[in-house]
């Protein structure tokens, strides 16, 4: 298992080079002139125009900038962007509202889309199985983006129980946007922990550990659930891509200060350094999770070795 | 392997029986009809005993094991009559005792030993869950107690495999782990479905006489489900035959197979190699065992049966009568195939 670790430890390396080089070629491949758009509709010098972009490096070919930009990235360095204020800054006060998105959507996936799922399978085709089956169906074919407007006007406006933007009411503001952001994930959790469960509770160790005397309760807890989750930690660990980069919408939609909405606005500014560094950021939050999971995941599931 | 001791058969009162099942029928509904699994079966346990219930797939053999258990699964599975006389106590009319029986008093081993046992928890854990649960042991009694269970089932090494995986354990390794499991609480009847079906046939051996000791030693009495004559006579004392749901025969083994007083006995015992007679052919018996959607009306052997009656068989339901001393055969015709 420390092998293990160690060799997926050092596969981050050529992975956030490559993210990162992929990043900055997009950034690069960017039409117009950055400079120019900081400057807007006021007039600039060509003498201060040039001083910019020297400053910034974008007159060096590709390969030079990007060069320039990782020798300062593995000293610490994020780079600044146009109006001097440095990227690690930016991220330091815009991380922990993503962070918060993210445990809520996270926590309410869980918690509800475990609960429906486990119901829906002890009560296979009764009320709440049919229910849960329709309302997944319903979440899962909506695309975020549109579910999240809804629930902004729904819940925001009409009813008025959360907050339609901002974080100023602390966590509770990060009720509405982290079901929005948890919805899909929610529905197929719950789908895939009732198919899991219910393959389970037929099991001949399930039908074992009742001829043992054991209680229902802990039947099924102990013998059968603890079995379903192994499949729902595997699709964990492959949903936190799309959840990272729903931050980017839902931030967006509920005008959340967060990383994904500064990506966000960071790509409209052609801010390069701004988006490499937060991207790099997803991409090393990415991979560190995954491996998490898949730790957790030879804990869950004995079977699995890594070595 | 040793010989099964004969012990004698007291005459006991009813309350005195260990086990004692009557007219057990169970049935199973389903979208596509209902299946008789269980037609009216009736048996016996006494003490130290060991009975075989022998039977092709689908006899119904497995069922009459799950529904003593109180493993049959309702819907689609109803026990629709009978009793389960436990110590002279209905376990059928009485679900909360059925329960506290339930892998205490009463406890079953499985076929397929990997499947049955859960991937995720250790091979010790899974022994020792009924002693922190039932018992309320504390883990390092637990622990004691599950390895000297081990040993009592004769896996070697115990006190180092007792925190192995069930996938890291052998076939036959596994069933004993099984065993051991079903020991826990020292019961008074252990029921082995099918216990050795999935292992190599030298590890077959082993797993039966290994049964067979620790029913002495312990006393307990054993009911083992197969299809296997070969296993029957080492180990049982009496044999109950299943066909369709219901016991066609029964009695002590070895009158049994050297005489057999049913066809379908009869039919089995010729479809078995024997080194004595090598040369000779094997005689299968004709056709297919019925549906149990579909049983034939009268004898449900007859459309099978070298000794058919076209009215008789076909047409009254032969019921189980003392044919030899000790002896039920459900045959028109027994006498016919005694002689």
């Amino acid at each position: 298992m420390k092998g293990y670790v160690l060799r997926r430890l050092l596969q981050f390396i050529p992975v956030v080079i490559g993210a990162t080089f992929i990043i900055f070629a997009l950034v690069f491949a960017i039409p117009g002139d950055p400079i120019r758009a900081l400057a807007g509709d006021r007039p600039m010098s060509d003498a201060v125009r040039e001083t910019l972009r020297n400053q910034y490096n974008l007159d060096d070919p590709l390969l030079i900038q990007y060069g320039k930009y990782m020798l300062a990235l593995v000293q610490g360095d994020f780079g600044t962007t146009f109006t001097g204020r440095p990227v690690s800054d930016i991220i330091a006060q815009r991380a922990p509202v993503s962070v918060r998105l993210v445990l809520t959507a996270f926590v309410i996936q869980a918690v509800i889309g475990g609960i429906a799922g486990i119901l829906s399978a002890l009560r296979r085709q009764g009320f709440v199985d049919s229910l849960v089956q329709v309302s997944t169906t319903v979440l899962v074919a909506i695309p975020t983006l549109v579910l999240a407007m809804i629930g902004q006007v729904v819940f925001g406006l009409h009813l008025g129980w959360f907050p339609i933007a901002g974080a100023g009411e602390g966590w509770y503001s990060y009720i509405l946007p982290g079901a929005m952001l948890a919805s899909t994930s929610m529905a197929l959790i719950a789908r895939l922990l009732r198919t899991s469960l219910l393959e389970n509770l037929r099991a001949d160790y399930v039908r074992t550990a009742t001829a043992k005397g054991l209680s229902r309760r802990r039947v099924v807890v102990r013998h059968a659930l603890r079995n379903s989750l192994i499949p729902v930690v595997t699709f964990l660990g492959a949903d936190l891509g799309s959840m990272l980069g729903g931050t980017v919408i839902i931030e967006g939609i509920f005008n959340l200060p967060g990383l994904g909405g500064e990506v966000f606005r960071a790509i409209g500014a052609q801010e390069g350094t701004v988006i490499v560094g937060i991207v790099t950021l997803f991409v090393l939050v990415f991979v560190s999770l995954s491996l998490i999971v898949d730790i957790l995941y030879a804990y869950l599931d004995p079977r699995i070795r890594y070595d | 392997m040793t010989a099964p001791s004969q012990e004698p058969h007291v005459v006991l009162a009813p309350g005195d029986r260990l086990l004692e099942v009557r007219d057990l029928t169970v049935e199973f509904r389903t979208t596509h009809g209902v299946v008789n699994a269980v037609n009216g079966v009736s048996f016996s346990l006494d003490r130290g005993e060991t009975l075989a219930i022998l039977g092709e797939s689908g006899s119904g053999k497995s069922v009459s094991a799950q529904a003593l258990m109180g493993l049959i699964d309702t819907p689609p599975g109803f026990i629709t009559d009978g009793q389960i006389l436990f110590h002279g106590e209905d376990l059928l009319a009485n679900r909360h005792l059925q329960r506290q029986i339930r892998g205490r008093a009463i406890t079953m081993i499985f076929q397929d030993a990997l499947s049955a046992l859960n991937p995720v928890y250790t091979v010790g854990w899974q022994i020792g869950e009924q002693l922190r649960v039932h018992r309320k042991m504390s883990r390092k009694a637990t622990r004691a107690r599950v390895i000297e269970l081990m040993e009592l089932v004769k896996i070697p090494n115990a006190a180092a495999r007792v925190d192995d995986f069930p996938h890291q354990f052998s076939g036959g390794m596994r069933q004993r782990a099984m065993i051991a499991m079903a020991l826990a609480l020292d019961p008074e009847i252990l029921i082995a479905d099918e216990p050795t079906t999935a292992l190599d046939v030298t590890v077959q051996a082993q797993v039966m006489e290994l049964l067979d000791d620790l029913r002495r030693e312990l006393g307990m009495a054993l009911i083992l489900i197969t299809h296997d004559l070969g296993v029957v006579t080492e180990v049982a004392h009496r044999v109950a035959v299943m066909y369709a749901g219901r016991i066609v025969e029964q009695g002590d083994v070895n009158s049994v197979f050297k005489n057999p007083a049913h066809p379908y006995t009869e039919g089995l015992m010729k479809s078995i190699p024997r080194v004595t007679d090598k040369g000779h052919r094997l005689v299968p018996i004709t056709g297919a065992p019925p549906s149990l959607s579909r049983i034939p009306s009268g004898c449900p052997f007859h459309p099978r049966c070298p000794y058919k009656r076209p009215d008789t068989c076909v047409e009254e339901r032969p019921l189980l009568r003392s044919v030899l001393p000790g002896r039920l055969t459900a045959c028109h015709f027994a006498e016919e195939v005694l002689s």
